[in-house]
Parts: structure tokens; C-alpha cells; sequence
């Protein structure tokens, strides 16, 4: 029962938001912490427990095979950690922007937090699947209300994308219901008809399984969606699409794909591993050539996505718990970057880097933060991005060497594109655009200083967020030796 | 030479058993419970037609809502009690099961279009067709002998044909009556033509003594048997529209009063897919394999031709039709490849597909009665946004994106594809299903771009109210599914 208000909470506020008007962004906002609190009063329970695992189930579709079942340890936890931080974040970075029928906006906000939140949380395959489309939905329509130009046609593509690589997921999980002793989507005994497959078999399960991933995360070369969509997106949108829902893709290969297959992932692993490390080397030399800031980041998020999908699929605690922490660092470092844009464009009216330039010397306390957040994405030691990325590349060290030192490029790359755009816009003569600058006002700053102190509290000690999960990574890990 | 006596043909025991006497003859009030359905819905029919001298016009839409609403809770008592109909029919959790649905259906109907009752001067002669076509219905859901069968095709039929030309000044109106009329007279000769082949090959019309039969047939009668069964399903193909028996379809749904189309795509459509269900059971496991193939073919066909066509459609009431004819091939898949529980998803797909169908027709009847280019959405988000949210979800539901109902359903159908055996149809399945997302969001897309117009007549209470129950339901029918 400790498991339905954090699906509930999400979906009350979203039907409360849409009816609450103008008051939709407060009703929004204490809706987030509210369930921030709760998540956070979870995390004490748990602990308190001694960390043992959270179960929900109920019957639901029983000619299918399906039950509503939920569970919670602290692989769970640590992404509903992650996208209860997230969301009032969000919520608060478009506080003072105009945006049309903005109850519209926040109740899709949260309908999509809920269905994200559920697929953290989901203990059937059927019911994960479910909550991976539900959550496509409110993103869509965000994407074609509130998008930029072209959002038509990129946004069908998005979710034609998106969808056929799910549907592949679905194949996968009905070829191992039809296997499953009890004919039952639970988690338990899809683990269980998995693992009896054959290696064969396993491989084509997890091709399918991860194409759907793929395709969520972006990994190259199924991401040609994903730069253009970032870019028409409107920032809250961005930042949600990066922020938490790529994160069902990463934290679905930890729950849905590596316990599932692991002969599969021992005999054939190295080639999604591979264009793992291919996608990163590819997303960060794209980064570097970028004239736009927005793509810049869109790209430099597939590099990041791709050196922890690299970690998870090498399948050894410090590659998964790096991932985990990496994931909590790139929602919150997603958000701090694509809060950075929103500030610059809503002066400026454009993100194209060779047209800005100087603001550091109009608005220092802009340039301070924003170097505090890419020093965080660079990963930089005592921040946040250096824990994840540090065992994340020791991981998959352990697992390859040669495909560890490539990843390990990432860094240097990333270093080499982020500071380009700090140089180009912060740094230098102020441009045309950028004359009648207008200094942040004390809410961007508030949320820029609530991300700074993050990525350096985190970075600084990662200890408790590496506590919470750490048990259940290594019982998962064992599960998968037997 | 049989004798006078033995006039009557086997198994077309009507009136005359040892046990029953003519119904004429001595009034058996047990007639009255056996029937109360049929005699429910007939009657109210003739009470419309009266009304018009009795000056109950304005009574009429209740008691048609009141009578359907008894219908369904009479048929909620048959789910666990069998009441066989003098050999003709039988009453029990099938039609049970049905007869709900197309209450549900048509008292979502009445409540949606009852302005298309109100606009015209033949108030009492629209209520009276759609009550008798209702009646035909409640006859096809019930039959167990092919001439009965017969009848309630024939019932339910003619009053649609007179409903799709009521607008007689109307061209296409008058052309789509009459292509609808011309095409139901072939599909009746087909039907017929089977009825009287599979008599011919097992000497009855009763469907279970057809069932028993089966296996002890002479080979000759093997063919005509064959032959009787797939005319029977080609004029089933007919009447559900499948490819490629789906021709006339775009054109009476396009040119037929949107009221009327709606109900041609709800009730009429569920009606005939229940009797070629229970046609299909009484033949299970005796189709040899050359005749299923040609069962497969159909669904094939009609997925894959209706959703190619879908997708270059400009006009919506096109688009819709063609949206029909693939939920058809949809359904025409559930029917023919799961055997146990059939009748639960098919009531379903039905139920799911019935409302999303009524909620898309509502507020395209909102929007214009005639033709109706997809550029009539435009800006409807502004200019009403319940009615867009409605359609957006009607879209969602038919397109089968979950968390809608439509997804459930068409999975229960793939899924029974699957453990049917047949891979290869749950494939084009999918792929049906995803050329199908990109027509449905063209209307989506259309709706959310910006438009000049000035926002439109406002729905009145009630209006608003169905859009939100009809909303409800295909989110709430994920959730607790029912069947």
C-alpha cells in the first residue's frame, strides 16, 4: 500500500491542476514537493527497514496473464528519487514564463510524472510497457502545443519512433510470457523463462528488448530523433524528455534486460556495448562542431546516455550503481543546462552560439552557476558527474578494457564541448544580441543555485546515494550468477 | 412424396410440438416471459409510430432510453440462465452478453444524436425504424436457427436503408440509401444461397443439429456443406464491411446523415459480428484447412487494404469509414482465432470500439453534417476544447495507444492471434495498427494548429456530459476492463 500514493499523488495533482486555472503553476509546484516529501519519507522507511523490498500486487487482467503488481528497492527508489527532485525543478524553471494555457501544460507534466513514476515502480512486464507508452503521450502533445517550428512532423516522428521500438520490447515480453511456467507477466517469471532460454534465443530477446531502449535513450544510430525534437520542444518538455524519460530506457536495462538475459548479455553483450561506446565517440565529435547551444546539449546528453548504458550492460556493481548515480546527475544537470538556454533565449531570442557571446561580463552571477554546471557535466572531481562517470568507466573497464579506454575519450570530448560554449557565450566581446541583456532575476537564481548545491553536496559525498541502492544491485547481480 | 402433414421443414419446429401447441390456438402467457426482449422493443416501436396521433412525441426519446435500459438488465439476468425461444432462438449469456453491449451502445446513441430526432418533422417514424432495427438486432445476437438468422438480418436491415436516405433532398444522401439497399439485397441473396446450401447438406436450419452433423456427412454434402458456409461468411463480409466485400462501405457512410452512420458503424456493425460469431462457433474445428485459409484471407485483406486506403483519406467521414473497416479486420481476427472466450473479447473490441466510434461521429456532427474535410478540425482545441480532448482520446482509443481501452482490446485480439497460431497475422496486425496511428493524428495534428475562427456554438449540458462519459469510459474501461 506504501507504493499507490506515488502514483496517486502525481495523478491528483494533475487532475486538480487542470482544474485549478490560474493558481495551476502553486497547485503544480506543492503537488511536486508533496510528493518529493513522500518519496523522501519512503526512503527513511526503507532504511529504516533495513532495506527491504516494497511489494504491491492485485489481480487485474487475469486471461492475459496480468497483474497489477508494484515494487519498490532501491534500484526503484533511486529513480523515483530522481524524478521526485526533478519535477518541482521543473515546474519552477517556467514559474515566470508565459506559456499558454499553462493548467494544460503542468497537468500533462504531472500525468506524464505519474506514468514515469509507474514505470519505475512496475513489477509486471505488461504493466511496464504500459507505463512506457502512457508516458509518451503527455510529452507528445506538450511537443505539438507548446513546440517551435516543424513541431508537426517531428513530433509524429518522435512518437513513431518511439513506438515501433517499444512495440519490439512487447514482442520480446510476450515470446517470454508464451515461455513462462505460469503464464504470467510477473517479474519473477519472466526472469524465469529468460533464463532457461537458450543463449540463442536470449540474444534475439535482448535485441528486441533493447531496441526499445535504444531508441528511448537515443543510442546511435536509432537518435535521429531526438536532436530535432529537443529542439522544438519547449523547455519544460526538454527538460522532462531528458531530465527523467530518457531514464526508463537505462534504469529499464538494469530491471528488464539484465536480469532477464544474462547468457544472452554474456554471449552477445559486447556488441551493445560496442555501439554503446560508438554512440558516445559519435554524439560527442557532433557536440563539438554544434553552432547551436540547444543541439549542443541534445547531442551531449546521447554522449552521457551513452557511457552509462556502456556501464550498465557490462554488468558488474560499480557499472550499475555508476549508472545510477550517473542518472540521478544527468537529470539534475539536464535541467541546470536546459535552464541555462531558457534564461539566455528569453533575452536574447536565439541559442546560436556565435551570436552571443560576453554575457558573463553583463550578468557574472549567470556565468559563475553556469560554469558550476558544466563543470558538473564534464565531470569534474567534487562534482556530481564525477562519481557516476568515475565507476561507471571503471566498470566498463573491468568488462573491456579497449572499449573502456574509448569511453573514457567521453570525458576529454565532453570537456572540449562544453567549455566551447561556456567560451562562446559567456566569455569574450558582448555581440549585438546580447546589448540589452537583462540580469537573472532572484527565481533563476534560486533554481540555478539549488542546482549548483546539488551537484556539488552530491559530489562532494555521494556516500548515502550510493547506500540506497548498493544492496539491491548486489543481490541483483547474484540472482543473475546462480 | 411426404404427405401434406409433413409440410413443415425439420428443425422450423415453430408452433408445433407435442408439448406446445399454436401460439394462436391457446395463448400460452409463457410467450411473454420467453420473449419479453423482442416484444419489449417492438412494442415501444409501435408506441413511437402511434405517438404521432397520441401527441407523446416529446415522451419518446424517454421511453426509448427506458426501454433499452430494460432490455439490458433483462439480458443481465440471462448471463447465468438459459431460456431457449421455441426452438429459434435462445436467450442466454451470449446474447446476454450482447444484447448489453448494443443497449450501452444505443442509449449512448439516443442520449448523443437525439437533436437528429428533434430537427425533422418524422420524429415518430425515426424513432419507430431505429426501434425495429433494434429488435432485428436483439433477434441476430439470439438465433439458433439460420431462419431466424434470416429474419433478423432482414429486420435489422431495412429500416437502416430507409434511415441512411431520410434526408430526400440530399444527393448523395439518396445515393447512399440506394447502394446501401442494392447492396444488401446482394448480400441477403448470399446469405440465402448459403442457408439453403447448408439445408441442403444436413437437412435442417437449427445450428446445433447443423453442429452434430457435421462429422457424419456423405463427402458430397461435405462440399455443399463447405460451399454454404462460405457464402454464409461472404455475406456476413458484407454486412460488417471486410475487404474485399467493403466497396459500398465509404460511400453510404459518407453519404448517410452523420446520426446515421454512427449508428450503421456501432450497432448495426456489433450486431452482425455477434451472428457470424455464434454462425463461426457452430462450425469450430469442423472448417477444413483450405476454407480457413480463405477465413484468413479476409482478415488480411481487410486490414491491410482498409488501412492503406485510410491513409491518403481528406474526408473525414472517409477516413472514419475506412477507420471501421480496419477495426473490422480487426475483429474479424479475434473472431477466427481464439475459440474459447471468443464472445468476451469480441464484446469487448465492441464495446470499446463502439464508443470511441459514437464520440468521433458526436463531434463531427458538431463540427458539420455534410461533407466534412479533415481541415474542419482545425483549431478545435481553441475553439472547444472538450470536444477536442474527446476526440484526441477517441483517436488514441481506435489507434490502440494505451492507456486507452482500444489498446487492451486490440491486444486481446493479437494476442489471441498469437496463441492461435497465427504469427504472420499478428505482424500485419501491428503493422495495420501503425500506419493506423498516422491517419488518426493527422485529425489530432489538425486540431492543435492555431485558427482564426472564432470559437464556436457551445455544446449544450447534456452534449458536454455524453463527451465526458463517453471520455470516462475509455479510460475507465482500462482500468476495470468488465469482460
Amino acid at each position: 500500500m506504501l507504493l499507490l500514493p506515488i502514483l496517486l499523488i502525481p495523478l491528483v495533482t494533475a487532475i486538480v491542476t487542470y482544474f485549478s486555472g490560474k493558481n495551476s503553476k502553486y497547485v503544480a509546484l506543492g503537488g511536486s514537493l508533496l510528493n518529493l516529501a513522500y518519496v523522501l519519507f519512503m526512503l527513511n522507511t526503507y532504511n529504516a527497514s533495513g532495506q527491504q523490498t516494497f511489494t504491491f500486487s492485485m489481480p487485474w487482467l487475469p486471461y492475459l496473464g496480468v497483474s497489477f503488481s508494484l515494487m519498490m528497492d532501491g534500484i526503484s527508489l533511486m529513480l523515483t528519487i530522481l524524478s521526485s527532485i526533478v519535477m518541482p525543478m521543473v515546474i519552477y524553471a517556467s514559474w515566470n514564463r508565459d506559456y499558454e494555457d499553462r493548467h494544460v501544460l503542468y497537468a500533462l507534466m504531472m500525468l506524464m510524472d505519474a506514468a514515469m513514476a509507474g514505470s519505475f515502480i512496475a513489477a509486471d512486464g505488461f504493466l511496464f510497457y504500459l507505463f512506457w507508452e502512457i508516458a509518451l503521450i503527455p510529452i507528445y502533445f506538450i511537443c505539438l502545443k507548446w513546440g517551435g517550428e516543424g513541431r508537426q512532423r517531428i513530433t509524429l516522428k518522435f512518437f513513431l519512433y518511439t513506438m515501433v521500438g517499444s512495440l519490439f520490447m512487447l514482442f520480446a515480453f510476450i515470446y517470454l510470457f508464451q515461455h513462462t511456467p505460469d503464464k504470467s507477466f510477473a517479474l519473477q517469471s519472466l526472469y524465469e523463462a529468460g533464463r532457461s532460454l537458450p543463449v540463442m534465443e536470449q540474444g534475439l530477446v535482448m535485441a528486441g528488448i533493447f531496441l526499445a531502449f535504444a531508441i528511448k535513450m537515443p543510442i546511435f544510430p536509432l537518435h535521429t530523433w531526438q536532436p530535432e525534437t529537443y529542439y522544438i520542444a519547449p523547455t519544460p518538455g526538454a527538460m522532462l524528455l531528458s531530465g527523467i524519460m530518457l531514464k526508463m530506457a537505462t534504469y529499464g536495462i538494469i530491471r528488464w534486460l539484465i536480469p532477464v538475459v544474462p547468457l544472452g548479455l554474456k554471449e552477445y553483450g559486447i556488441w551493445l556495448v560496442g555501439l554503446s561506446v560508438v554512440s558516445i565517440l559519435y554524439a560527442s565529435f557532433i557536440s563539438i562542431v554544434q553552432k547551436d547551444y540547444k543541439r549542443l546539449i541534445a547531442f551531449a546528453s546521447i554522449a552521457h546516455v551513452g557511457l552509462i548504458s556502456a556501464g550498465l550492460l557490462s554488468a558488474n556493481v560499480r557499472g550499475i550503481q555508476g549508472g545510477l548515480v550517473e542518472m540521478l546527475s544527468h537529470g539534475i544537470n539536464s535541467v541546470g543546462l536546459f535552464f541555462v538556454y531558457d534564461i539566455i533565449v528569453s533575452r536574447t531570442g536565439t541559442s546560436d552560439m556565435d551570436k552571443l557571446g560576453g554575457i558573463r561580463s553583463i550578468d557574472p552571477r549567470l556565468g559563475f552557476m553556469f560554469l558550476i554546471i558544466v563543470l558538473g557535466v564534464v565531470a569534474l572531481p567534487f562534482t556530481n558527474g564525477f562519481v557516476g562517470e568515475f565507476l561507471l568507466i571503471l566498470g566498463l573497464f573491468e568488462y573491456n578494457q579497449v572499449l573502456g579506454a574509448f569511453a573514457g575519450l567521453s570525458i576529454i570530448l565532453g570537456v572540449v564541448y562544453m567549455f566551447r560554449s561556456f567560451q562562446k557565450m559567456m566569455l569574450g566581446e558582448v555581440k549585438d544580441e546580447a546589448l540589452n541583456y537583462k540580469k537573472q532575476t532572484n527565481q533563476e537564481t534560486m533554481l540555478l543555485l539549488l542546482v549548483c548545491v546539488l551537484i556539488i553536496g552530491f559530489g562532494v559525498y555521494p556516500k548515502p546515494i550510493l547506500a540506497i541502492s548498493e544492496k539491491s544491485v548486489v543481490e541483483l547481480l547474484q540472482g543473475i550468477a546462480q | 412424396m411426404k404427405g401434406l402433414k409433413d409440410w413443415r421443414i425439420e428443425g422450423m419446429n415453430v408452433a408445433t410440438t407435442a408439448s406446445n401447441p399454436p401460439i394462436l390456438q391457446s395463448f400460452n402467457p409463457s410467450i411473454l416471459r420467453k420473449m419479453t426482449e423482442l416484444i419489449i422493443l417492438s412494442l415501444t416501436g409501435v408506441m413511437a409510430l402511434v405517438s404521432e396521433f397520441l401527441n407523446l412525441r416529446k415522451m419518446l426519446l424517454p421511453m426509448a432510453i427506458v426501454a433499452l435500459s430494460a432490455v439490458f438488465a433483462l439480458s443481465y439476468g440471462h448471463l447465468d440462465f438459459v431460456e431457449p425461444v421455441y426452438g429459434m432462438a435462445q436467450l442466454d449469456a451470449f446474447s446476454g452478453k450482447f444484447l448489453m453491449v448494443l443497449c450501452a451502445l444505443g442509449v449512448l446513441w439516443f442520449w448523443g444524436f437525439r437533436r437528429f430526432f428533434e430537427e425533422e418533422k418524422t420524429t415518430s417514424d425515426y424513432f419507430a425504424l431505429t426501434l425495429f432495427s433494434f429488435a432485428g438486432a436483439a433477434c441476430m445476437v439470439s438465433y439458433t436457427n439460420l431462419a431466424m438468422l434470416f429474419l433478423g438480418v432482414e429486420i435489422l436491415s431495412i429500416p437502416v436503408y430507409v434511415l441512411a436516405g431520410s434526408h430526400k433532398t440530399d444527393v448523395k444522401g439518396n445515393e447512399a440509401a440506394f447502394k446501401y439497399l442494392l447492396m444488401g439485397a446482394f448480400s441477403s441473396c448470399f446469405l440465402l444461397l448459403g442457408i439453403a446450401l447448408l439445408y441442403g447438406a444436413t437437412g435442417t436450419f437449427d445450428l446445433a443439429q447443423i453442429t452434430g452433423k457435421i462429422t457424419s456427412l456423405t463427402p458430397d454434402n461435405q462440399l455443399l456443406l463447405q460451399i454454404g458456409f462460405v457464402l454464409t461468411v461472404a455475406a456476413f463480409a458484407f454486412k460488417v464491411a471486410a475487404a474485399p466485400f467493403h466497396f459500398w462501405a465509404p460511400d453510404v457512410y459518407e453519404g448517410s446523415p452523420v446520426p446515421v452512420t454512427a449508428y450503421m458503424v456501432t450497432v448495426v456493425k456489433v450486431a452482425a459480428f455477434a451472428a457470424l460469431l455464434k454462425f463461426f462457433q457452430a462450425f469450430e474445428g469442423a472448417i477444413p484447412q483450405t476454407v480457413a485459409w480463405s477465413v484468413y484471407a479476409l482478415c488480411f485483406l481487410t486490414l491491410m487494404v482498409a488501412n492503406f486506403v485510410a491513409a491518403s483519406q481528406r474526408n473525414v467521414k472517409r477516413l472514419m469509414a475506412y477507420s471501421s473497416i480496419s477495426h473490422t479486420g480487426f475483429m474479424l481476427t479475434g473472431i477466427f482465432s481464439q475459440h474459447e472466450g471468443a464472445e468476451n473479447l469480441l464484446v469487448y473490441y465492441s464495446l470499446v470500439y463502439g464508443i470511441a466510434s459514437l464520440t468521433a461521429f458526436r463531434v463531427l456532427w458538431y463540427l458539420r453534417n455534410e461533407v466534412a474535410d479533415i481541415q474542419d478540425f482545425k483549431g478545435l482545441l481553441r475553439t472547444n476544447q472538450l470536444a477536442a480532448v474527446a476526440v484526441i482520446l477517441a483517436m488514441l482509443s481506435m489507434a490502440g495507444i494505451p492507456p486507452l481501452a482500444g489498446f487492451i482490446a486490440k491486444y486481446r485480439v493479437l494476442a489471441a492471434a498469437l496463441a492461435a497460431g497465427q504469427g504472420w497475422l499478428v505482424v500485419v496486425g501491428i503493422l495495420a495498427s501503425l500506419l493506423a496511428i498516422y491517419y488518426y493524428f493527422k485529425i489530432i495534428i489538425v486540431m492543435f494548429e492555431p485558427s482564426d475562427a472564432a470559437p464556436t456554438r457551445q455544446l449544450k449540458m447534456a452534449d458536454r456530459m455524453f463527451l465526458y462519459v463517453c471520455a470516462a469510459l475509455l479510460l475507465g474501461l482500462t482500468i476495470v476492463p468488465l469482460v
